[in-house]
């Protein structure tokens, strides 16, 4: 049987999905998370029933302004080819917010598609206080309403027990449906309206000092001050927190290191795990704890509520570079990465906004991008206090800050020019604070810390191993003097590369470590250990800070940072971007308007610095 | 020489592993579909077919993104357990 969740965004569909599945999709407190069709399965526990549960992006309405939205109203309406319509769909209704979700219901029912409705969140509901008689909501919405509190094990217990309850209504043909008028919107206000009373609907009261809260946090002064203190203390935090198990892990990565070098004999073997594997591998891995931290507070923010006050904080700057409020969401994931970033894009209404916003996504400093930064900063910058700061913390919140502040001058600069487009002024739902639910957190933890992994152990592992063969083949000829990666295939190759990148202060390892970087850009940090693992007189991996820190000038590695402010993109993005666009156009446009930026930026820095730390 | 053997397959698997990593979702998809029927045509070996039908499996799953990007649904479907009385 195939059912489908329906809801108004942020109603808590994914949270509902993931209870009755098992999944563990990702869910946040703000709108417009989930932007393409989720699926799972559960086995009913008294019939032992198969269910296929699909999981719809939010929509008001049938009636759909965004493409994610367009997705659930044709889903919903057996539109799609290749997908059969749902044979039952469950509504997901926010408990706490009946007035905005009914009128989705009311459209839904009048499909004559058989449905349950979920009162999701019914336990906050009730905390605040309000008032429903449900069996009374049933009789005048003639459909089965059950409470669902899918953050709660056994949450989903009354709707699974309904749903065991149901016939299988048996093969279903397209709805037809005509687009609402306007009277016909009014109508199902006013019969909204009437359904509450008549199940005498008290609306939950907001806490006192919740309001309190929002009339700080959105203050125009103190609103940016506790917003920049905020991402303040996550940059202090991700240096300051992670010394000592980034310690445990280099002390680990060079301890196998050591003993693989006495256990095995000299050979091709040796070199290949040690200079290759643990080296490459090792200088990636040990940045772990940095990316969970920043995790740890972006999952936080995402679970509290704030986020969503941060964008109308920010909408106003948005605007001033015609930039639509509603890119903030997606331009906050790409923090993350850039590829559900521009997937995010799809609740952007506005074609050229949307275009817009895709071009700058990967200029938000993505979690790869971290342990490039933190490399060349431990290695370059001291661990200094300024003020009540950490200089290294400091230096890396500038590094994010220039980020966004490209993106806004790329913004500014297409919203005048290919992409110009009239401004379209914020309107967003604010979600109600509440505490990060622990399991949440430890779960998004757990989750990218598995993807880490698998990260490190598959292609960048791979990608080491070629590296390493690449770097070591052919051997030097008799007689050579200098390092036998000098002779070799990657030697050659990072020589002729160098001819561009002299010009910003790269050496030849450098430019090697960019190319493999395409691929995911913390592979350019695995890349120059193994080069510079190679390079070494010893044959011992060593720990790549000090290594750099002795073989690059400042300038050199202030132009690196720059470049990476800028990084022409990893391959993901850019055949992400060709899938949303359906087109090569801009996924071409931005990895030109990208490289040319870096270059431009890391030529400037390596000029001005050298002329003035000469 | 067993050394340089097994440091040869290695650099070969990792070689056609990041080929086949890097390479578009679809072509990824096309090459593994053509594998897949040609295990699954008659005389071949049954764990021939298992390989190429693991391959196909593998390849139709999500893959590329950053440390960031969504897990994906697990596969199998959860079984709910009937509530304590």
């Amino acid at each position: 049987m195939r059912l489908a969740l329906v809801g108004v965004p942020n109603c808590g569909k994914t949270a509902l999905f993931n209870r009755l599945t098992g999944s563990r999709q990702r869910v946040a407190n703000y709108a417009g998370v989930t932007v393409e069709r989720k699926e799972g399965s559960f086995v009913g526990p008294a019939r032992q029933r198969l269910y296929k549960v699909l999981d719809l992006p939010g929509a008001y309405s049938l009636t759909p302004t965004t493409l994610d939205e367009a997705i659930t109203r044709d889903f919903v309406l057996g539109r799609l080819a290749e997908e059969p319509p749902p044979d039952f769909i469950v509504c997901v209704v926010d408990a706490t917010n009946l007035r905005l979700n009914l009128r989705l219901v009311l459209e839904l029912r009048d499909l004559g598609v058989p449905m349950v409705v979920a009162l999701n969140m019914s336990d906050l509901a009730e905390g605040r206080g309000y008032k429903l008689d449900r069996t009374r909501l049933e009789a005048e919405l003639g459909v089965p309403v059950v409470e669902t509190v899918a953050v709660s094990h056994n949450g989903d217990r009354h709707l699974i027990e309904r749903l065991e309850a149901l016939q299988h209504p048996g093969a279903r043909e397209p709805v037809p449906w005509k687009e609402p008028t306007f009277d016909d919107i009014q109508r199902t206000q006013r019969e909204v309206r009437r359904i509450l009373r008549a199940s005498g609907y008290e609306e939950p009261l907001r806490k006192r000092a919740l309001t309190r809260v929002d009339a700080v946090v959105m203050h125009p002064i103190a609103g940016p001050v506790i917003l920049a203190a905020i991402l303040f203390f996550v940059f202090q935090a991700v240096f300051s927190w992670a010394v000592v198990p980034m310690d445990i892990i280099d002390g680990g990565v060079a301890a196998v290191g050591t003993w693989l070098q006495n256990v095995l004999p000299a050979g091709a073997l040796r070199s290949l795990l040690v200079d290759g594997v643990i080296a490459g591998v090792g200088s990636v891995l040990v940045f772990l704890p940095q990316i969970l931290i920043l995790f740890f507070f972006i999952l936080a923010l995402e679970d509290s509520g704030y986020l969503p006050r941060a964008a109308y904080l920010l909408d106003r700057v948005m605007g001033s570079v015609g930039l639509s409020g509603r890119a903030f969401i997606p331009l906050l994931s790409s923090f993350a990465c850039a590829v559900p970033g521009i997937m995010a894009t799809r609740t952007i209404p506005n074609l050229r906004d949307r275009m817009a916003t895709i071009m700058i996504a990967p200029l938000m400093t993505c979690s790869a991008r971290l342990p490039v930064y933190a490399l060349i900063i431990a290695a370059f910058i001291p661990a200094h206090p300024v003020g009540p700061f950490n200089l290294q913390g400091l230096v890396l919140f500038i590094l994010y800050f220039a980020g966004i502040l490209a993106a806004m001058a790329v913004a500014f600069v297409l919203k005048r020019t290919a992409l110009r487009a009239a401004y379209h002024p914020l309107l967003l739902e604010l979600p109600e604070y509440h505490w990060p639910h622990l399991n949440n957190l430890a779960i998004g933890m757990w989750e990218r810390t598995k993807v880490f992994l698998q990260r490190v152990g598959t292609i960048i592992l791979a990608l080491m191993v070629v590296l390493w063969f690449l770097s070591s083949y052919p051997a030097p000829p008799p007689g050579a003097s200098g390092p036998a990666i000098s002779y070799s295939f990657a030697g050659t190759i990072g020589r002729a590369l160098e001819v561009v990148f002299a010009p910003i202060g790269f050496n030849w390892q450098i430019s090697l470590a960019l190319v493999p970087g395409l691929a995911a850009r913390e592979v350019a940090v695995g890349a120059l250990g193994t080069v510079y693992s190679l390079s070494s007189d010893g044959d011992v991996a060593g720990s790549l800070v000090p290594m750099i820190a002795q073989t690059w000038s400042l300038a050199t590695a202030l132009s690196l940072l720059a470049w990476y402010v800028f990084a022409p993109q990893c391959l993901s993005t850019l055949v992400v971007v060709k899938r949303e666009t359906n087109s090569w156009r801009y996924p071409l446009a931005m990895a030109a308007y990208l490289f040319a930026l870096a270059y431009l930026a890391s030529f400037v820095t390596f000029r001005v610095a050298t002329a003035l730390l000469s | 020489m067993l050394q340089n053997l097994i440091v040869g397959a290695l650099v070969l698997l990792a070689a056609l592993y990041t080929l086949w990593a890097l390479v578009p979702g679809r072509t990824r998809l096309g090459w593994a579909k053509r594998l897949g029927a040609w295990g699954r045509a008659p005389g071949r070996p049954a764990w021939i077919a298992r390989a190429t039908s693991g391959i196909e499996r593998l390849a139709a799953a999500k893959q590329g993104g950053c440390s960031g990007c969504d897990p994906a649904a697990p596969a199998a479907p959860r079984e709910h357990k009937p509530p304590p009385r």
